[in-house]
């Protein structure tokens, strides 16, 4: 750094020209003005959540996942319950695929007489593709054979199940969309009511605490102690098998959460200032809890029930597959895997599809609502 | 005209122990580049107190944390040096660093409960340091003790074996005083040490701190926005604004004799005991160092700005040996200008209370 | 203490918190016994350092506590009874507070207008009257329309400040409570916001109640002053009498700590202590508040009371 003599300045400084030195008018009595524009908080935290990919790449998987559950059913060609069982556990054949060898419907069968081979009334015309192994078992010639399922089992040309059909016969992709429809029907009816009777709970508690807030502690605690299993088995026999005993089944315990964590906002935020300062204008307690406090929770309690919702899809599929869920022959993701599963060494697609797809769900609901969680953090306001 | 005359030299024949310049550090932020420090020099010389005066964002913290090598990870030096030692502290690695920081540089932190491990009883914080360098625990409590009594903790022995949380504000600041020490440092940098402490602790604290100058020829390198706390604590002073200093001189040139209108601004924005008088103001406030404006940083907010100050960065000008500002009032051909009545006034007045100690 | 000038009178008033369980029950004497009186368009000032209870004396004079005992009188009537709806729409309409934060104090979902219209709006005015009056205060802030419909986040500490006093200003209170309205700014900021509270005060005929822990900042805008130390008020005076005559040991610790801007004299300054122990013997006689000289008021024994009037060459 230079410093330089008043009384020696170099040619360049000293030969600035006058007018330079002039006062300037400087009206410095304003503010500075804006240079952006206005944006609220949904907008803030919508423009954070567009510019993380994951989210945006999450978002899309799930809303794909939805409109699929509402159109594959009616778009197969197939009802989730029309059986046929000449074309049971059919492997899965998708057009286009087939050409290069994958989904294309064949199968291995093992252990084959070689002279039933020829038999056309057992193996049609053409559906045996390739025999792969000669070799004899005692004094039978056996052979292991790669055939044309669909043609073995006589299913028409151009007739497709892009999943394959189960042990009745039925599509795995009508039921499997149709499964989804209905689980995340249950997720969204469950998360929802969990989040209101969650929201007024906790906010009763933590706006009021005290001996309100003890007592409702502990009314939840004891709800808490309920084993849930037992509960739904309850809701079963009193209601029946079906989605309403469902959902209540997966609401008993599933509010106290969403309860403790609203009720914990309220202490974090009814002693900050701006509550104060808006007690201190009379603002009447329903609006301290609606406009000014509840708000501000939002972020959390958004990305809670983001959360709950792969959690409640799971549950439900966690009790139709161990016997609890909703009635056959209605399908749920659950129930598909549970049926699935007692073939997985032989069929194995039939637990695949389903799989994938509770996977997909859960890993996309997850960073959904981890890129939600810090859109709406209120310390990144501003943020691009 | 020598470029580096005085900044270099030692001002009256002291030795400059550490010395900072051109330094420049940006910070990456959503929106930009942050310019905290752009192109700041000082001397610290031994056995003074260096006290560097700004707002929040004045780029004063930040040139202490890169001093440290403390730079948060989305901060990068961009440019000049820290020499200590022999050593430019900007290209030193991080384990020498780790050295430097235990040893030679002590730091005390505005904050004295982040500063503290809660779950760590103080006295082993203190022997902490002092078994680093190789001393033995035996007697590393010991000399624990004796940092705890020099800091003025009342039944250390009791003490010692406490928690952070056992402490008031003043005595965890001076705990973490003693840590400071305990590394045995040739310069202390104390980061706003008492702001988040009351007015009767603050001052038994910067009491404190000139002691232990005193009694061990410490450097001290203060950080504040408080010109009652620099008045008392200050040999020389330097007023940074927008990240750079705008001037420096010794304790009673910047407060008898301002020069830069920041300064003016400044001194005259605080009452005092004895204010009446309506109270200056700064307009506005400070600009976004995303962007950085053109010419002087403070020219929008100065009324007393002349046309050149929008246009050009106005250099540093010499008024003594140790007296500096960087304000194109003082080129030879900018009109005269006085500084706010009321300040004229105050100074005044500041020298008549001096008359009568 | 029925003076006809007083607008707020503040009696004996005490808010304690008990804190820990049924086991080992705690109480804190937040406000313990503390009396002064308030007159029409002053500055009251209320100094002390933290946790001496002014913050709690502001608060529970508004009525965001209620007072364990003691009585406050806003302009003759009591509002330290019970609380209804009457009580709190009078309170609203009579006092406002200003908040030491700026970040924390504005809620973070609403615009500006929101923020500043909000209490008229309960009164029930139309939305366009009450969008002119939010402009017509914002311009007296030395804010613009523009910015009414933003959000806190956009404005630096000083501009949210201005916005504070811009609510507190807008319902034309009687009484405003400052709770540290600068010490959360930079000093370049808190002149704005000090020269700022002069002139809506003195425009408006505003009765102001400052509780700071800067007392040079308290000296200079508070026409007296009050001190308040672990929840007592030790000493009442108009500010310059306070300043030159401090006879409280506290009062005189708390002056002599000030840092002032003077390096000659900062540096030869002596610091007095202040320990209640060595300061006060209180085994024999009681303490209580006494009026020294007139309007002076300072807590004390009665032998205390003689030696602070003989220091001051009364007898």
């Amino acid at each position: 750094m230079t410093v330089y003599d008043r009384n020696d300045l170099p040619e360049e400084l000293l030969n600035l020209p006058d007018s330079e030195f002039e006062k300037a008018e400087n009206d410095c009595s304003t503010d500075e003005r804006f240079k952006t524009e206005p944006i609220g908080f949904y907008q803030d935290a919508l423009r954070r959540l567009f510019h993380n990919r994951l989210s945006v790449i999450s978002l899309c998987a799930i809303l794909i996942i939805i409109v699929l559950s509402v159109a594959v059913p009616n778009m197969t060609g197939y009802g989730y319950t029309q059986q046929n069982v000449k074309q049971k556990n059919l492997p899965s054949k998708m057009p286009g695929l087939e050409q290069l060898g994958i989904f294309d419907g064949t199968r291995i069968l093992t252990n084959i007489k070689k002279s039933s081979i020829n038999d056309p009334k057992r193996y049609p015309e053409g559906c045996v593709l390739e025999i792969l192994r000669e070799y004899k078992a005692g004094r039978q010639e056996v052979v292991d054979v790669k055939v044309d399922y669909y043609r073995y089992c006589g299913v028409p040309e151009g007739e497709y199940h892009w999943m394959g059909t189960d042990y009745l016969g039925r599509d795995i992709m009508t039921r499997l969309f149709k499964g989804t429809r209905i689980s995340l029907l249950i997720a969204a009816l469950s998360v929802l009511t969990n989040l209101i009777i969650g929201i007024i709970y906790g906010s009763i508690a933590g706006y009021y605490g005290g001996r309100v807030d003890m007592f409702l502690t502990h009314l939840a605690e004891v709800l808490d102690g309920l084993p849930y299993i037992v509960v739904t088995i309850l809701f079963m026999l009193w209601l029946g098998s079906g989605m309403l005993s469902i959902v209540l089944a997966l609401t008993v315990t599933g509010w106290i959460g969403t309860a403790r964590l609203t009720r914990a906002q309220f202490y974090r935020y009814k002693h900050r200032e701006y509550v104060l300062a808006a007690r201190t204008l009379g603002v009447p307690d329903r609006k301290l809890i609606f406009r000014h406090i509840l708000p501000n929770t939002v972020g959390p309690l958004i990305t809670r029930a983001m959360i709950a919702v792969p959690g409640a899809i799971f549950s439900e599929s966690f009790l139709a597959y161990i016997g609890l869920g909703i009635k056959p022959p209605e399908p749920s993701i659950g129930i598909l895997l549970s049926e699935g599963q007692k073939m997985l060494l032989q069929y194995p697609n039939q637990t695949f599809f389903p799989a994938l797809l509770i996977s997909i769900q859960m890993i996309a609901f997850n960073m959904l609502s981890n890129g939600l969680r810090d859109a709406m953090d209120p310390s990144r306001r501003g943020e691009d | 005209m020598s470029e580096q005359s005085s900044l270099s030299q030692p001002s009256n024949g002291q030795e400059c122990v550490l010395s900072v310049r051109d330094l420049s550090v940006s910070f990456r932020a959503y929106g930009g580049i942050v310019r905290a420090v752009r192109g700041v020099s000082f001397d610290l010389h031994r056995g003074e107190t260096l006290a560097i005066v700004g707002e929040s964002g004045s780029g004063k913290s930040v040139s202490i944390k890169s001093v440290m090598g403390i730079l948060p990870s989305n901060a990068s030096v961009d440019g000049g040096e820290i020499l200590y030692d022999g050593m430019d502290l900007t290209k030193v690695d991080e384990a020498k660093m780790h050295e430097i920081r235990g040893h030679r540089i002590g730091l005390i932190f505005q904050d004295p409960l982040s500063a503290l491990n809660p779950i760590m009883r103080v006295g082993k914080q203190i022997m902490e340091v002092l078994e680093k360098r190789g001393i033995g625990r035996k007697e590393a409590r010991e000399r624990a003790l004796s940092l705890m009594q020099d800091v003025g903790i009342p039944e250390a022995e009791k003490r010692i074996d406490q928690y952070p949380f056992q402490f008031s504000g003043g005595m965890r600041q001076r705990i973490v005083i003693a840590i400071a020490l305990a590394g045995d440092p040739e310069i202390l940098i104390c980061d706003e040490p008492t702001t988040a402490l009351d007015v009767t602790v603050q001052a038994k604290i910067l009491e404190l701190i000139n002691q232990i100058k005193e009694k061990r020829h410490l450097s001290v390198l203060f950080i504040t926005h408080d010109l009652g706390v620099v008045a008392q604590m200050a040999d020389r002073i330097a007023v940074m604004y927008a990240g750079r200093i705008v001037e420096t001189g010794t304790s009673e040139e910047i407060f008898f004799d301002p020069r830069h209108p920041y300064t003016w601004a400044l001194l005259s924005s605080m009452p005092d005991l004895e204010t009446y008088e309506r109270l200056e103001t700064i307009p506005g406030t400070p600009p976004n160092m995303i962007y950085p404006p053109k010419g002087d940083a403070f020219a929008a907010r100065n009324r007393y700005a002349l046309k050149i100050d929008f246009e050009r960065e106005p250099p540093m000008f010499r008024i003594t040996d140790t007296h500096m500002a960087a304000t194109w009032l003082l080129h030879p051909k900018a009109p005269h200008m006085e500084m706010p009545v009321s300040l004229a006034h105050r100074i005044d007045r500041m020298k008549e209370a001096a008359k009568h100690v | 203490m029925s003076d006809p000038r007083n607008i707020l009178e503040v009696e004996h008033l005490c808010q304690y918190f008990t804190t820990g369980s049924r086991g080992k029950r705690m109480t804190v004497r937040a406000v313990d016994d503390v009396s002064f009186s308030v007159r029409a368009a002053e500055t009251f000032g209320l100094v002390g350092e933290s946790g001496c209870g002014k913050t709690t004396t502001g608060r529970t004079i508004i009525r965001l506590y209620d007072p364990t005992s003691g009585t406050v009188r806003f302009d003759g009537r009591e509002i330290s009874g019970k609380m209804n709806r009457e009580l709190s729409a009078y309170l609203a309409k009579n006092m406002a507070m200003i908040f030491q934060d700026p970040i924390e104090s504005l809620n973070p979902r609403m615009t500006i207008e929101e923020i500043i219209g909000e209490g008229l709006m309960l009164r029930g005015m139309s939305r366009s009257e009450v969008h002119q009056a939010v402009i017509d205060m914002l311009h007296k802030v030395g804010l613009t329309e523009e910015h009414a419909t933003r959000y806190p986040h956009e404005f630096s500490g000083g501009q949210r400040q201005r916005i504070g006093i811009a609510r507190a200003m807008i319902l034309k209170p009687r009484l405003i409570i400052a709770d540290e309205p600068v010490s959360a700014l930079d000093v370049s900021i808190q002149a704005q916001v000090i020269n700022l509270l002069n002139d809506l005060q003195s425009e408006m005929g505003l009765t102001i109640l400052f509780i700071a822990h800067n007392l040079s900042v308290v000296k200079y805008f508070s026409d007296r002053i009050g001190v308040m130390y672990y929840g007592k008020m030790v000493e009442i005076a108009p500010s310059r009498e306070l300043y030159e005559h401090p006879l409280h040991p506290y009062t005189r610790a708390l002056l002599s700590a000030i840092p002032q801007p003077n390096p000659l004299t900062e540096r030869h300054r002596q610091r007095i202590d202040y320990i209640p122990e060595r300061d006060h013997d209180y085994s024999k006689e009681r303490p209580e508040m006494r009026e020294v000289t007139p309007d002076h008021f300072v807590y004390c024994s009665s032998s205390e009371f003689r030696r602070f009037q003989s220091e001051l060459g009364i007898s």
